[in-house]
């Protein structure tokens, strides 16, 4: 408010100066064209055009008057006619003859008092006394209207703001504009000199307009700087959050990195292309590459163990199914060798649910594996000790046994021949004698007997078995073995087996006897073709119903020479073999009344066929 | 002193009487014993010869039984039979000091040889054994005084020496002299030196 005072102080003093400036140039204008009118004698050709020229050139000027000495009128612009105007009562006579009297005795730009004329207006008169050659010569008379004083020297832009009016002691002469209510309490006036004779400017500032206009004004700035500070705090708010986040995150990031580099388990990222995408260190270090020079590699085949290819593909195959097992791969270290390697498998899904890729963490197995191969091979040769000692046992004591009569017989011989020598034998002695080498003879068959009564004695447990169970069991133990010697196992079931009477134990001991020949006939073999095939059907042959087994390996075979001698004891091919095998596996399926033989595969390997009757029969 | 025979010493009865058929063709005179208890149960000092010991034995084995001779002191030479695989116990118990061993089946003859060569063995033993004794028996009569004098004799001094280092008349030395002779069955200080050379080398 109080600014507001100032505001509307420091316009109208403003104002006032600015009108004051103007009457007094014009002022000084006229008195130059009284001064030129008084030399150049050539009156209206000088007066017309400099008068025109203040008129129209908004000076607030309405009309121009030269009155001679007498004070007739000589010249006017626009028009000579003084008195057609004025209005009231007081009119005097215009030009004012009082103004000009004082005029022409001050010999100064004299101004009348104000008076009211037609059309609401009201004006009044400065004279400017001429003197030629130091006498007076005439009058000039300029009238000023007011409402062309308000209208011409009031800039707009005040009067938009305040309403400016002329005043006097009677009241409003003029004023700038008509329209709206006024602040009368905000308003000034100061005194309007010259003309003078109690004539006051006066501004009133227009309430509502500007102060709608104002309040508006800082309202919206208000509201412009409330915005700008919320969105400051905002940007800090979300300045700080994404910080903290991004700190978080840093952090998230650095403690994964750590995690990652810290784990003894490698870990690989591939693209569903099967390209690496991310290994970690662990993994590097497993397979001797660095981080760069595996990842993103158009082909995989340095790391893929180029022996196990297929085996490989199909493990790509397989991790579409992410076994939670995982599976066995090997892989081609930068040095050469071979690591072998458990790989667990999770796909990896973007934030729309789609599969990009899949994460693998990747376990070193070698050591494991060669752990396991070693105590496997000990217990090998531990079992083949433990049959050698075993052996070593049943052999010396099966030696002792036939020693003893045979020793008694070479004593006896070696006696008969010394007392030959010597000429000392008698014929009862000698009767004796080969008697006693007689009994010896036999009593060492008997021990043979013996021997051959205690292997004959261990008779088959008969019970009623399912061939399909043994033969699955027969094969699920060789499932290390087989895979370690890249063996595929296939067994091949007829539907609906029937069961057999037999000992279970026996029998799954001839499989397992006839598997392992197989396996071990294909180590020579190459390795996508070691297949060994086990089958089992059953005749149709109403009258004696069979089972059938085949055992078919891909191995090299068996000699043509050694065809016949297979399946004899001691006879073997193996260096470890004892060469029992066979003779047992054949001496099983005799007991359970069945037979077993061997058929060369066309095409190479060997195939061992073993039938057994469905129907138990009795004893022969 | 009973006398000396081949111990035939097996479990198994038609080895023990082929052997004894064996040994009689070669005149060998034997005992046969059907265990190794059985052996122990009759053995006496006296006992004299060889024993021929099946290793293998049910009950006390041949080597349990040959340790406990050796605990008695038996001197009997012992030549074991051993079967297949029985080879290490034999050396280690050739080694304690048995005599020989056979492994079956053996050369008949070159056993009744070996048998033969213990028996004789085990003779020469025993006879060295008496004489040993005799000497024992003849040093034991000698008095301590006598057993001073005859180690200067034996140390080659003379008696004038002996007599010196004695501080003993001469005449007495020599008396002594003449009584460790008599008494030790020898005419010289040699024989003498010669008789007792033969004790400490056993």
């Amino acid at each position: 408010m109080e600014d507001q005072r100032t505001t509307l102080i420091s316009d109208m003093l403003w104002l006032e100066q600015e009108i004051r400036f103007h009457l007094i140039r014009n002022e000084e204008r006229i008195q130059q064209l009284a001064i030129d009118l008084a030399h150049t004698h050539k009156d209206l050709k000088t007066f017309t055009p400099n008068a025109g020229s203040l008129l129209s050139n908004q000076t607030g000027l309405s009309q121009i008057l030269w009155l001679d000495t007498s004070g007739a009128v000589r010249a006017a612009l626009p028009t000579p006619t003084t008195d057609a105007v004025a209005v009231g009562e007081a009119t005097p006579a215009i030009p004012m003859s009082e103004t000009l009297r004082l005029a022409r005795a001050l010999s100064k730009p004299t101004y009348s008092p104000t008076y009211a004329i037609v059309h609401g207006d009201a004006q009044f008169e400065v004279h400017v006394p001429q003197f030629v050659n130091g006498r007076y010569g005439g009058m000039i008379v300029a009238t000023y209207s007011i409402r062309r004083i308000l209208d011409e020297l009031v800039p707009w832009w005040l009067a938009e703001r305040y309403r400016i009016s002329i005043a006097d002691d009677g009241g409003v002469l003029g004023k700038k504009s008509l329209i709206a209510a006024i602040n009368s309490q905000m308003s000034y006036q100061i005194a309007f000199d010259p003309p003078g004779h109690g004539l006051l400017l006066r501004a009133e500032a227009y309430e509502l307009k500007t102060s709608f206009a104002r309040n508006l004004l800082i309202l919206t700035a208000v509201v412009l700087a409330v915005t700008v500070l919320w969105s400051l705090w905002a940007l800090r708010r979300h300045m700080q959050w994404r910080l903290v986040a991004e700190q978080a995150l840093r952090k998230e990031y650095a403690f994964r990195t750590a995690m990652e580099d810290s784990l003894a388990t490698g870990l690989l990222a591939r693209d569903l292309d099967g390209r690496i995408m991310y290994a970690n260190p662990a993994f590097c270090r497993m397979v001797g590459y660095n981080a760069e020079d595996i990842v993103s590699q158009e082909s995989l085949i340095p790391l893929w163990n180029p022996a196990g290819n297929n085996i490989c593909d199909e493990n790509m195959q397989r991790d579409t199914t992410t076994s939670p097992a995982g599976h066995e791969i090997s892989l081609s270290r930068k040095d050469g060798h071979t690591v072998y390697c458990m790989l667990h498998t999770a796909p990896l899904i973007d934030g729309n649910g789609n599969q990009f890729g899949w994460l693998s963490s990747v376990l070193d197995v070698t050591e494991t594996k060669r752990i396991a191969e070693i105590a496997r091979q000990q217990e090998e040769k531990l079992q083949f000790t433990a049959r050698l000692v075993a052996m070593g046992e049943m052999a010396s004591s099966l030696a002792h046994e036939l020693n003893q009569p045979l020793a008694a017989i070479s004593s006896y011989s070696t006696g008969c021949l010394n007392r030959i020598e010597q000429a000392g034998l008698q014929q009862a002695d000698l009767v004796d004698a080969l008697t006693k080498i007689g009994k010896q003879a036999h009593r060492a068959g008997a021990v043979i007997r013996r021997i051959y009564e205690f292997v004959r004695r261990s008779e088959p447990r008969q019970a009623p078995c399912n061939m399909g169970e043994i033969i699955n069991d027969a094969a699920g133990l060789f499932e290390g073995e087989a895979r370690k010697r890249n063996v595929e196992i296939k067994v091949k079931l007829a539907d609906a087996l029937p069961e057999i009477q037999g000992d279970r134990v026996l029998l799954e001991q001839v499989l397992v006897n006839l598997i392992k020949n197989g396996i071990e006939a294909m180590q020579t073999t190459q390795t996508q073709s070691r297949i060994l095939e086990i089958a089992a059907v059953c005749s149709t042959d109403a009258n004696d119903p069979q089972l059938c087994i085949s055992v078919c390996d891909c191995g090299s075979g068996i000699a043509e020479s050694d065809m016949d001698k297979i399946f004899l004891p001691f006879f073997t091919t193996k260096s470890e073999g004892m060469g029992m095998g066979l003779n047992i596996c054949r001496s099983v399926i005799e007991s359970h009344y069945g037979r077993l033989w061997h058929e060369p595969k066309p095409g190479g390997g060997s195939i061992f066929k073993l039938t057994l009757p469905i129907h138990s029969r009795t004893r022969p | 002193m009973s006398e000396p025979l081949a111990h035939i010493v097996d479990d198994d009865e038609a080895m023990r009487d082929a052997l004894n058929w064996l040994l009689r063709s070669r005149q060998v005179k034997n005992a046969t014993w059907p265990s190794a208890e059985s052996f122990l149960a009759g053995w006496h000092e006296n006992l004299s010869g060889c024993l021929i010991l099946d290793i293998r034995m049910p009950g006390m084995s041949g080597l349990e039984l040959f340790d406990q001779l050796q605990e008695r002191n038996c001197l009997m030479p012992v030549i074991f039979l051993t079967g297949h695989g029985d080879i290490p116990q034999a050396v280690a118990a050739l080694k304690k000091g048995a005599y020989d061993f056979l492994e079956k089946p053996f050369d008949d003859n070159s056993l009744v040889d070996r048998v033969i060569a213990a028996l004789t063995a085990d003779s020469a033993r025993r006879s060295q054994q008496i004489r040993n004794d005799e000497i024992a028996a003849r040093l034991a009569q000698l008095s301590p005084r006598e057993h001073q004098v005859m180690e200067h004799i034996l140390a080659g001094k003379y008696n004038k020496v002996i007599a010196d280092e004695m501080q003993i008349a001469m005449r007495t030395v020599e008396v002594h002299r003449a009584r460790i002779f008599e008494k030790m069955g020898v005419r010289s200080a040699v024989d003498l030196a010669q008789l007792l050379a033969a004790i400490k080398n056993q």
